[in-house]
């Protein structure tokens, strides 16, 4: 396969630098290792699809897509609690 | 960190494994996003497999649900918790919630049995009635 270049502010390149050396690995490593184990927006939906697939099967027959629909509320809501209380403590 | 997390106890991943609506759908909807985080303490997974064996290997097929594992400074947390009275099932979900380097503001415990967390100060997802172990 061949390679191409990208290119990041020098912050940034210095920091994947320091990151890649604790991991004991070069940068072009540990960016692999971030693409590969990064889901798409499409991987994550057919994963999610498949654990409701896995859901209805095994454990909650009656499970619909308005449960996921009030789960992904929940986490929404979660995740806007969440995200104040950070900017909360981070003063 | 970004994002949002919460702590499965021993009681919502029996409710999990029973079918309990807000349980399926917390669990479903976490695989739909990065970020969204279900911690599983070993030891409250532990105390459910005792009850329910099968839940293990429903626990195992579900990748956002991440299990905790119990290292030496949980294990000391845990031990001061059971010896000041508190449930062993619920202690490492307790340690789990509290503030953090990682979750500065702690996390919210998912549970059946919310006044087994009362007395830790810890904020809570009650599941809804008529879950296993539930009031």
């Amino acid at each position: 396969m061949a390679d191409t270049t990208i290119k990041v502010d020098s912050t940034v390149r210095d920091r994947l630098a320091v990151l890649a050396a604790q991991r004991g690995c070069t940068i072009r490593d540990l960016v692999t290792a971030l693409a590969e184990a990064t889901l798409t927006r499409e991987e994550l939906a057919a994963r999610q699809a498949a654990v409701a697939a896995y859901v209805t099967e095994h454990l909650r027959p009656e499970f619909s897509t308005a449960d996921i629909t009030a789960g992904e509320q929940f986490w929404q809501e979660l995740e806007a609690d969440q995200r104040h209380e950070r900017k909360r403590l981070a003063g | 960190m970004n994002g949002a997390g919460v702590v499965f106890d021993h009681t919502a991943l029996l409710a999990l494994g029973s079918g309990s609506q807000l349980a399926s759908q917390l669990v479903v909807a976490a695989h739909g996003q990065v970020g969204r985080h279900v911690y599983t303490p070993a030891l409250c997974l532990a105390a459910a497999v005792a009850q329910r064996p099968a839940l293990a290997d429903h626990i195992g097929a579900l990748p956002a649900m991440e299990v905790i594992e119990l290292g030496f400074t949980a294990a000391g947390s845990v031990g001061h918790l059971i010896a000041d009275g508190a449930d062993w099932q619920a202690c490492q979900a307790i340690d789990a919630a509290r503030p953090s380097a990682e979750w500065p503001h702690g996390l919210p415990v998912v549970t059946a049995l919310p006044a087994l967390y009362r007395p830790h100060g810890i904020a809570l997802i009650p599941l809804e009635k008529g879950s296993p172990g539930g009031q």
